[in-house]
Order: C-alpha cells, then sequence, then structure tokens
C-alpha cells in the first residue's frame, strides 16, 4: 500500500504545554481518512505541519512524494487546502478571490469552479469579508477543488455549519472524491460524520496518535462484553483491553478491541463465560479509545 | 500571479495611497505658493531654501508612505493568521520577492504625485540661470526612499510578529539614547557619530534617507 502522506518520529512544542510527541500516521492513497480527537488534541497543528506551515522540531514528513517543510511548496501546488476558519482576504469579491487563487494553480479548472459557485449559491460580487459563515465554508470548499487537487486537507470543515450547508459542502466532496480518487485527510471532532464519509480512521490525544487503523476495523472490532465469573490473567488476553469495569453484581464489564467472537472461549479457560457482546457504535469507540489511552498516560507518568 | 499579489496590495493599501499621493502632489505646490509672495524672483538664496524645504516634506511623505503600505500588507495576513498565504504553492523566498516587487509597483504612485507636482511648483517660478530644478530626481529619491522603509518595517513585522510596535519603541528609544550619550559620555562620541555617518551617508544603507533631498538646486 503506497501513502499519500506518511509522518515518522514527529516532534513540535508550541509554548509550555503543548507539545506533539513522536508521531507516527500513514494516510493511505485514495483513502478518506478521518482524524478525530477533542480540541486542542493536536489535529490543526499536525495538519499545518504537514502542510510546511510550521517547521517541525523533530522527524520527518513526506507528503505526495515531497519532503516537508522543504518542498513544500511543489506538494502544496497539489493539495485542496479547506482550514477551519475563513483564511482568505476580506476585502475581496468573490470573483476576485477566485481569480487570485487560479492564479496560483496551473491545474485550476474555471468551469468546474463556476459550476460549483453557482451550486453554492455564491455570487461573484460578495464580499468575502461578508460572507456568512456557510457562504464562507463553502467558497472555501469550492477553491479547494477548484484546483482539482490529489490530496484534500480539511480541518473542520462542517464545523459551526447547518445541516443544509454541511449536506452541500460534503455532497460536492464525495463527489469529487468519487470521481477522482482523491485522498483526503479530514479532522474533525464530529463523530458522526467521520463514520459516514471515512473508510480510515486516527485519533489524536495530547499530542499523540493514540489509534490509526481502517474504519471497519474500529467500528467491529471495538466491543463491550459484560463477563460473568473469574476471568483468566489479562495479561494473556489474545484482545486489547480498553477498559475494565465492575458492573452488577459480580459481573465485569470490559472493552476491548480487535475482538473476534471466536475469543469468547478464551474466557472458558478461566472459570468465566461471557455473557452478552455489544457493539459500539464510532463514539462511544472514539471516547473508549480516548479514556484508554489517557490511562495509559496517566498510568506512565 | 504578480498581477494578482498586486492587485490585493492595492485594493488593501489604496485609500493609503490616494492620500499619500495627493500630499505628495500638493506639497510642493502648496509650499512654493506660500512661499513665493515672500520672495524676491531672483532670490536664489531663498529659492534653495525653500527648494530645501519641498525636499525635506518630500522625504517625511516617502517614509511614512513606505512604512504604512509594508504595516498594511503585512497586517492583512496577520489578520487571518498568514494561513493562506503560507498555504499558497510558492516558496517563501518567491513570496517576499513579489511583495516587494508589488510595493515598488504601489510606492510609484506617490512618486508620480511629487514628480508631477514638483513639475507645476517649478513652473511657478522663474529661476535664475545657475538654479535648476530637480523633479526627477525628487521623485526618484522618494520612490527609492519609501522602497526602503517598507523593506525595513516589513523585515521588522515579519521578524518582530505581534511585537512589533514594541520593538519599534525599543528602537527608538535605543537611538534617542545614544544621541543622548554623545553629548553625556564624551569618549563614545566618535564611535557612535562615526557609525552614525556610515549608515546615514552615501553609499551607506540608509543613505538615501539622509541624502540631499531639494527640488531647486544649483
Amino acid at each position: 500500500m503506497t501513502h499519500a502522506i506518511t509522518i515518522d518520529n514527529l516532534s513540535y512544542r508550541a509554548g509550555q504545554h503543548f507539545a506533539i510527541r513522536d508521531l507516527r500516521m500513514r494516510v493511505p492513497n485514495g483513502s478518506v481518512y478521518g482524524f478525530l480527537g477533542p480540541n486542542g488534541s493536536g489535529k490543526t497543528t499536525t495538519l499545518r505541519l504537514l502542510l510546511g506551515m510550521l517547521p517541525p522540531a523533530d522527524g520527518t514528513i513526506t507528503v505526495l512524494g515531497h519532503d516537508v517543510p522543504r518542498g513544500a511548496h511543489r506538494a502544496l501546488a497539489r493539495i485542496g487546502y479547506v482550514p477551519e476558519r475563513l483564511h482568505l482576504y476580506p476585502m475581496l469579491s468573490v470573483a476576485e478571490t477566485m481569480r487570485h487563487h487560479a492564479s496560483f494553480y496551473p491545474t485550476w479548472n474555471a468551469s468546474e469552479a463556476e459550476r460549483l459557485r453557482r451550486a453554492f449559491d455564491l455570487r461573484d460580487e460578495q464580499a468575502v469579508g461578508r460572507l456568512s459563515k456557510g457562504e464562507a465554508g463553502k467558497l472555501m470548499m469550492l477553491l479547494a477543488l477548484a484546483i482539482r487537487p490529489e490530496l484534500l486537507v480539511l480541518d473542520e470543515p462542517t464545523d459551526g455549519l447547518d445541516p443544509v450547508v454541511r449536506r452541500d459542502v460534503l455532497a460536492a466532496l464525495l463527489e469529487y472524491v468519487s470521481a477522482h480518487g482523491a485522498t483526503v485527510l479530514v479532522s474533525s471532532h464530529l463523530v458522526h460524520e467521520q463514520e459516514r464519509i471515512c473508510d480510515w480512521i486516527g485519533v489524536m490525544d495530547g499530542g499523540r496518535l493514540v489509534a490509526e487503523m481502517p474504519m471497519h476495523a474500529f467500528r467491529s472490532g471495538i466491543k463491550r462484553l459484560r463477563i460473568a465469573g473469574a476471568p483468566p490473567q489479562a495479561a494473556a488476553a489474545p484482545f486489547g483491553i480498553l477498559a475494565r469495569r465492575a458492573g452488577a453484581g459480580r459481573e465485569e464489564e470490559w472493552v476491548v478491541r480487535d475482538w473476534r467472537d471466536d475469543m469468547t472461549s478464551w474466557f472458558a479457560s478461566g472459570s468465566a463465560s461471557v455473557r452478552e457482546v455489544v457493539d459500539l457504535d464510532l463514539e462511544e469507540s472514539f471516547v473508549e479509545t480516548l479514556r484508554a489511552a489517557r490511562d495509559a498516560g496517566g498510568r506512565a507518568a | 500571479m504578480f498581477g494578482q499579489t498586486l492587485y490585493v496590495q492595492w485594493k488593501w493599501n489604496r485609500d493609503f495611497l490616494a492620500f499619500y499621493t495627493f500630499v505628495a502632489f500638493t506639497a510642493p505646490l502648496v509650499i512654493l505658493w506660500v512661499a513665493l509672495p515672500h520672495l524676491g524672483l531672483s532670490s536664489a538664496r531663498e529659492l534653495v531654501r525653500v527648494g530645501g524645504v519641498v525636499g525635506i516634506v518630500v522625504a517625511v511623505i516617502s517614509v511614512c508612505a513606505g512604512m504604512t503600505v509594508a504595516w498594511q500588507g503585512y497586517g492583512l495576513d496577520e489578520r487571518v493568521g498568514h494561513i493562506y498565504a503560507l498555504s499558497l504553492p510558492l516558496t517563501r523566498t518567491r513570496t517576499l520577492v513579489m511583495r516587494a516587487a508589488s510595493a515598488l509597483a504601489l510606492l510609484t504612485v506617490p512618486a508620480l504625485g511629487v514628480w508631477v507636482g514638483s513639475v507645476l511648483a517649478a513652473t511657478q517660478v522663474t529661476l535664475p540661470p545657475s538654479l535648476h530644478s530637480y523633479a526627477g530626481s525628487l521623485a526618484g529619491r522618494a520612490l527609492l526612499a519609501a522602497w526602503l522603509a517598507h523593506a525595513c518595517m516589513f523585515a521588522l513585522r515579519y521578524s518582530a510578529g505581534r511585537r512589533a510596535r514594541a520593538v519599534l519603541f525599543a528602537l527608538t528609544l535605543i537611538v534617542g539614547s545614544l544621541g543622548f550619550a554623545t553629548e553625556a559620555v564624551p569618549g563614545a562620541r566618535s564611535t557612535i557619530v562615526g557609525t552614525a555617518e556610515f549608515l546615514i551617508s552615501n553609499p551607506g544603507p540608509f543613505g538615501v534617507f539622509f541624502g540631499r533631498w531639494s527640488l531647486i538646486d544649483v
């Protein structure tokens, strides 16, 4: 499998309290990679590092075959970027912004840009500084898609948008991706939205990537088990244990990952039995993964 | 690409440019218009002195124009966190070169104001044979001074970021302290004055600011 983005041992420090430490990340070519994490976990900083906007303290970043930050300008010519907040010049009109943006990208597709402008109901003469949040989100997505990028880096692209605008923006994104096979790295804390569109998932917390796996593994591999009796030594378990809590009566509740149905026999090797296996949705899986990572971090500290 | 960069800077700075161009255009006319009734037509010394006043006013306007365009231009990107400029597929060097070139193009506008105003002002007086008007030289010097002031201010903002005001204030304090030191510390005078002379006299780096600015000269 080839990767659109490869990050190894990436470190970065901003101020006293925030640091990205030894980050390793792989975004497969052609995937829609959801970058999940709570606010302040380092998602935006990581995106800016891989776009060459911030200089890493250590580590290597390769984006579309270019070393970043040294070759960032070459990579950026093939990347459509939508930041979390409006980053365009406020005194330009929509048409002027499109002309300005087009002049930097030889791959700019004017007819596609015009089609998207009409579809998004943006008027040429509207000043960017006076656009509503939804209109600004649509304009940024238009600029990102009209350069026909091989990689789309989207930082909370639908955050704060109303459901209608969110649907329009996501529809345009998915239409482009299905037509061109582009890779998408989309950061968000809207877990259900990620579940709908992503086929890979990375979970960031406290400047660390605490999980990275295909979406189906994340969605189907994390279970909540209701265990009765005395289970065998947890250290020997053939699955990962994210959480272990006391349940009702003498029961325990385990949250596990990499679960397969045939693993119930492992409990029988002790004097325990699995009473119930509950599928977790993505949001619950996300919360349990974060909780486990924080517990592990706390124990390590 | 350059045209669009220039257009953005023009649209953002055009009110200030219009102001400085107007002032640069009218300053020579107004100064000569005010001074002429008090001068004899053959008073060469007085004409040179008035030409020098025009030159000093043009110098101040040029430096202010250059600094304003730099402060504003950088401020535009600062408003949007520099994200847009950094996300464009350009090296930082190329971005800076395009900014410097667009500043030169924009600052040509007030310099043209200086030139047209100076030419018109010079036609108000009949110069004695020993004197000449230097409208073109004055406008050229104004353009260079404005561009250098732009470069200094842009460098300051680029390196100091949000602390630019504090750094500017500190620089002013340092220059003031050095000026005071030339009087208060006898041993330091020759070093400070020597360094200052190197900086402000031609071909020193800031020579264009402090050379002879005059509309009318021998």
